[in-house]
């Protein structure tokens, strides 16, 4: 019995692309956010208005990632920001080459902060480093306060997590004391938001933390 | 499903690393897969058996070393291995924790006949 010894990391190529990808976003100065959730978080509706909230002052673009069709990109479109749309046809998350495709029809040397929007999914889009800044997860009420525990992945790679659609918190069953508290669990430092995009609650204080980071 | 993602670049790296060996089959594939990496193995083994059908080395199986998270406290550097993904001490309860292991993925060696 002969043993080859490779020990060759698995998505070797994708970390290489992704180092690129990092390489160039440094370069042109450009804060990127990978955003992972859930179908129906509400990672769209957050965008929106996000992007309504900074376009004033900081130059935005977004990739979005879907399964099918191009109807989140029309919706951000109107927004008149650069966007581009990528169709996994089937996929169930980005991987570091189809962003890097996308990169190329992007304006990047005007964009200041560029949002990716995974494909909705908590499972396969946190084992792919894209090159983004960092992974930012979101969550809405109408969901399970123990995602952080069946998830721990995700909750695991993100920096950030934004907790959404506030205002549904009165009806519905999730316990915000049990949510942190599964958080601590299996990511204590991530940074924390909880907020409605349509009411606008808690959206100032996201705002204000994303302008910083710039 | 990123399992077949995975299992499509663990092929890619068996036919890659078999040109050095010309002569030879492949007989198992050993990887390493950390248990912080959301990996089914079933449908790892699944999709790697539908793909490597498709190459010279079709008769090639794949092993998978399955390592478990392993953690170190920061406050009273106890070290332990992580159950369920408790980020906590089980020592001190601290939370500021160290992760030793548990995030690997890679291909660790071909057996070869």
């Amino acid at each position: 019995m002969e043993i080859a010894m490779v020990e060759r990391k698995i998505l070797e190529n994708n970390e290489e692309i992704a180092k690129s990808n990092r390489a160039i976003f440094q370069q042109k100065n450009i804060l990127t956010f990978d955003m992972i959730s859930s179908p129906g978080s509400g990672k769209t509706t957050l965008l929106e208005k996000t992007i309504s909230m900074l376009s004033q002052k900081i130059s935005t673009g977004v990739i979005e990632g879907d399964v099918q069709t191009d109807r989140d990109a029309q919706r951000i479109a109107e927004l008149d920001v650069p966007v581009v749309q990528i169709v996994t046809r089937g996929g169930c998350h980005l991987d570091a080459s189809l962003v890097h495709k996308a990169m190329q029809n992007l304006p990047l040397d005007k964009l200041q902060i560029l949002f990716i929007e995974n494909v909705g999914n908590l499972v396969c889009p946190s084992e792919f480093d894209l090159g983004e800044h960092q992974k930012v997860v979101i969550i809405s009420t109408a969901e399970g306060d123990d995602k952080p525990l069946k998830y721990p992945h995700a909750f695991h790679v993100a920096k950030t997590c934004v907790l959404t659609k506030m205002d549904l918190l009165p009806y519905v069953d999730f316990n915000i004391d049990q949510f942190i508290d599964n958080l601590n669990k299996v990511n204590p430092d991530l940074k924390r938001f909880q907020l409605s995009a349509k009411t606008g609650e808690g959206m100032l204080d996201w705002y204000n933390w994303l302008r910083k980071q710039i | 499903m990123h399992e077949t993602n995975i299992a499509n670049n663990i092929v890619r790296i068996v036919m890659d690393e078999m040109k050095q060996y010309p002569r030879k089959k492949c007989k198992k594939v050993r990887v390493k897969i950390g248990e912080l990496v959301a990996v089914v193995p079933d449908l790892l083994d699944f999709a790697f058996k539908t793909i490597i059908k498709e190459t010279p080395y079709q008769n090639a199986s794949l092993e998978m070393d399955i390592v478990p998270i392993k953690a170190q406290c920061e406050e009273c550097s106890d070290s332990f291995n992580m159950k369920e993904f408790n980020f906590s001490c089980p020592n001190c309860h601290s939370i500021k924790l160290k992760i030793l292991q548990g995030k690997e993925l890679y291909v660790e060696n071909l057996e070869l006949e």
